[in-house]
């Protein structure tokens, strides 16, 4: 349409991520009304800052910038720790996890949406084989055909969806542009 | 004898593919519905309705009102209910139930309701 003025106008709002990115933690973080980043942070922890997650959950929320966000971390490498740290970083026995926060792999939550992309973000920092093992072992544990047989809520049809994609072997990682994953 | 074989062969193929693939046997609509308000394992229920129908129908274990309209491990059903509902959270609109009974009519759901034959 030409309309170059509201095209920047919503380009530079896509970018507004960057201004809740802490360097020193890597996590996108909550602000006080100065502009502050919010003292005693704890990534794995559930606040209202963050609806119905935490800060690992939502830190992958950039599904129309994943370049811009590897490179915000520093790289590939330091982007591929994260990944693993995701998988990897179980709660504690104590940690008392919200109704909302099933299906854990590390910090990942199947029964929670926000994060159903991260296991495909390995294809974007050259290791699709991580995104494969990690996408079967969530089709093969967290998905059985009995009436107890999903790790959450179906939400509309995302849990569906969700197994559906994966079992033809793509998935739209941001799902308004026209490429799949 | 090959000849036979090959004619046993193609007659048998013929046989299969003519069989009419009920694609309804591929879907089981309990999955996710061993739920409870404290503990989800889907939060569905077992909708049913042609593809992109506007109206769905369920059997109803719980009352009018309770997002929870459908209970595997409920024991009483109270009717069967035109339905809605998204999820569990959103709730119903625009929703009927009815219900089969013998002998006089009764419409309040909680003297209608019967036990669950499995």
């Amino acid at each position: 349409m030409g309309r170059k003025d509201i095209a920047d106008t919503f380009y530079a709002r896509s970018q507004n991520y960057r201004n809740v990115y802490n360097p020193a933690t890597s996590f996108m973080q909550p602000k006080d009304d100065k502009g502050n980043f919010i003292k005693d942070f704890h990534a794995e922890e559930y606040t209202p800052h963050i609806c119905e997650s935490n800060a690992w959950h939502y830190f992958w929320s950039v599904q129309h910038d994943v370049d811009g966000l590897v490179s915000l971390v520093g790289g590939k490498e330091r982007f591929r720790e994260k990944l693993d740290s995701m998988f990897t970083y179980h709660p504690t026995d104590d940690h008392e996890l919200p109704i909302f926060s099933t299906g854990m792999i590390g910090q990942y939550a199947h029964g929670n949406e926000p994060s159903h992309h991260v296991a495909y973000l390995y294809n974007k920092v050259n290791q699709p084989w991580k995104t494969q093992q990690y996408v079967s072992q969530i089709m093969d544990e967290l998905y059985l055909n009995t009436p107890a047989g999903l790790c959450g809520n179906e939400d509309c049809g995302q849990m569906s969806a969700w197994y559906v994609f994966s079992a033809m072997g793509f998935y739209p990682v941001n799902p308004v542009s026209v490429s799949m994953k | 004898m090959m000849k036979k074989l090959v004619l046993l062969i193609m007659i048998m193929c013929f046989a299969l593919h003519g069989k009419a693939t009920n694609y309804a046997d591929y879907v089981n609509p309990l999955i996710g519905t061993q739920s409870t308000y404290e503990f989800s394992s889907g939060n569905t229920y077992p909708a049913t309705a042609l593809p992109w129908g506007m109206n769905f129908w369920t059997p109803q274990t719980g009352k009018m009102g309770d997002g929870w309209q459908y209970m595997y491990t409920a024991t009483k059903i109270r009717g069967f209910k035109q339905t809605h509902q998204p999820s569990p959270w959103i709730n119903d609109y625009g929703q009927f139930s009815i219900m089969p009974v013998v002998g006089e009519p009764v419409f309040n759901e909680n003297k209608r309701a019967s036990l669950v034959l499995t």
